[in-house]
């Protein structure tokens, strides 16, 4: 498999409203209204918000899982079917891998029902299976049953599982969960490989530094509604400076940035400052400045494409814990 | 087509590792080799009583079976979410709900084939010699109602949980057998409309139709053509039953 440029499609939700019915009373509850969100062609686009804010009901909304109530959901302009499905690979929150079967198996199965012209070709089948199950570790265990794997082996399946037909869009649902630090660097890097091959990717992460690092975009979800959406443009030129510990020098830092033309923001968080600035020129001047004092400055780069006062409002209990 | 044998395949590979599986097996075995011990405590009608008794066994365990697996392979799917990955594949849901299905008659071809090879072998030991044709259709109209029990359960398994699905399909399995003798023996006092109730389900729901225990042991005849009919009757419900099936099934959403 091969992670070649080629044309990604454009997904866009638009006015989509979700009801669903209790089962028992009848109750009528809406999960998504009036939601009108574009996933753009080749971009990386998270998909936040709290539990029960609607995102796994957009993602299967997508996925033409769900349909909507209201609104329509389109990839290239046309609506969800097997074609457009095809071009899709999801990875799902929890593993939804019959345990009974071995990673061989699920790969054939999964490759069999996106790819079938590969049925005739056993040869072509079983090179891709091995390719993508040596990509992700598992070829040693590749007879073992599911059941018997590991959470973070049975995680890398389900990467496996999700991107061995090449797909085009990649959906996914809390790629991190269940995965040990070294697992998370590789995830971490296999997903950006697809961003740089100009996939388009759509993560629901609870993981903010994780979702800042990989995507492009955001949409954020509360109570079924699109409550915020920036791009990496809204951002263009801002650049951020990190500074570690607080100390009596960081803080007369702080202050003496706060006074130069340029800058934008200041924020603590924990033992580390965070200083925002509208260009990069302000931002070096200030970091010469900085390190001549003596202030260890951790990090320096663009600033993150979210606004962190939109964050905090969301998800504040989240990023103090 | 590919797609669809491809379901089919994952579907009979899923059940055969299931874990009632074998104990479906045992099941059946245990049953033809008690039917065959009952035989030898009778004095006579050896045949007859292995038959009666043995037709029990089978019929309870495939029907059984073909419950639990019918339940299993949609409710079980929707309940631990493996439905939604399976869905989010480009295969059509009706394609899906018929390989599942087809999947699960594979299932039970093969218990049936393990069960009746058992019961030859039994036959054989006890100098029946082989089965005749009697025999063989016996067995072949038993499977028959395997798999409409199977279909009965894949309908409800589209719109319930495995409890109610379980429940559902016992109840309507359970109704099959007795809604014949049931309105053949009607109080006279019973109303109009319920009668015509009970008389129109015997008629379109009448799994007695499958059961040729009599006609296997030559106390009852059955022409060619009535034997036709009654296999046709069951194809034509599994069918009705299906197409009903992915009806109710193509719209609905997929939610864990």
């Amino acid at each position: 498999m091969s992670l070649e440029m080629k044309m990604s499609p454009e997904i866009k939700v638009t006015d989509v409203t979700k009801v669903v019915y209790s089962d028992v009373k009848k109750l009528a509850h809406t999960i998504v209204k009036d939601l009108s969100v574009t996933f753009r062609s080749g971009r990386s686009t998270a998909l936040l918000g709290h539990n029960g804010a609607g995102k796994t009901t957009t993602i299967k909304l997508i996925l033409g899982l769900v349909r909507p109530t209201h609104g329509s959901v389109a990839i290239d302009g046309l609506e969800v079917g097997e074609a457009q499905r095809r071009m899709i690979g999801y990875m799902p929150e929890v593993n939804r891998i019959p345990t009974v079967l071995t990673p061989m198996e699920v790969l054939a199965y999964h490759l069999a029902t996106y790819r079938p012209e590969q049925l005739r070709d056993n040869a072509r089948k079983r090179a891709a299976i091995e390719e993508s199950l040596r990509r992700v570790e598992l070829w040693d265990h590749r007879n073992k049953r599911v059941g018997k794997l590991s959470k973070g082996m049975a995680r890398r399946l389900a990467w496996a599982q999700a991107t061995i037909h090449d797909p085009s869009v990649l959906i996914l649902d809390e790629p991190m969960s269940g995965l040990d630090p070294t697992g998370r660097m590789a995830m971490r890097d296999w997903i950006s490989a697809f961003r740089k091959a100009g996939k388009t990717i759509i993560l629901c992460s609870h993981e903010l530094v994780t979702v800042g690092e990989l995507c492009d975009d955001v949409n954020i979800l509360h109570k079924g509604k699109l409550v915020y959406s920036a791009t990496n443009e809204d951002h263009k030129g801002a650049y951020r400076l990190s500074l570690s510990g607080i100390d009596e020098a960081a803080t007369a830092a702080m202050r003496e940035g706060a006074s130069l033309p340029g800058f934008r923001r200041a924020r603590r968080e924990g033992f580390a400052v965070h200083l925002d600035f509208f260009d990069y020129a302000a931002a070096a001047s200030w970091m010469q400045a900085a390190l001549q004092r003596g202030v260890v400055v951790t990090d320096f780069g663009p600033a993150s494409v979210f606004d962190e006062d939109v964050l905090l409002k969301y998800f504040g209990q989240e990023l103090e814990n | 087509m590919g797609s669809l044998f491809t379901i089919v395949r994952q579907s009979f590979l899923l059940l055969r590792r299931d874990k009632i599986f074998l104990p479906a097996v045992v099941a059946g075995v245990m049953v033809t080799l008690f039917a065959n011990l009952a035989s030898d405590w009778g004095i006579e009608e050896f045949r007859k009583i292995l038959f009666d008794v043995g037709a029990l066994g089978f019929h309870l365990t495939g029907c059984l079976v073909a419950t639990f697996w019918g339940t299993k392979t949609i409710s079980e799917a929707r309940s631990d979410g493996s439905l939604e990955i399976q869905l989010a594949a480009p295969v059509s849901r009706v394609s899906w709900l018929v390989g599942k299905y087809l999947g699960l008659v594979l299932g039970l071809i093969l218990l049936w084939v393990i069960t009746v090879i058992f019961w030859q072998l039994i036959m054989l030991a006890n100098n029946f010699g082989l089965m005749e044709k009697p025999q063989l259709l016996f067995f072949a109209f038993q499977l028959i109602e395997w798999a409409l029990v199977a279909a009965v359960a894949v309908f409800y398994a589209t719109f319930a949980g495995v409890t109610i699905a379980l429940f559902a399909t016992f109840s309507t399995w359970l109704a099959g057998l007795v809604s014949f003798p049931i309105s053949q023996n009607l109080p006279p006092f019973a109303g109009g409309w319920s009668v015509a109730v009970v008389k129109w389900l015997a008629r379109v729901w009448d799994l007695r139709q499958f059961n040729l225990s009599a006609y296997a042991t030559g106390i009852e005849n059955i022409p060619a053509g009535q034997l036709q009919i009654r296999a046709g009757y069951g194809v034509i419900l599994i069918c009705i039953i299906i197409t009903v099936s992915c009806i109710f099934f193509r719209r609905r959403d997929v939610m864990a």
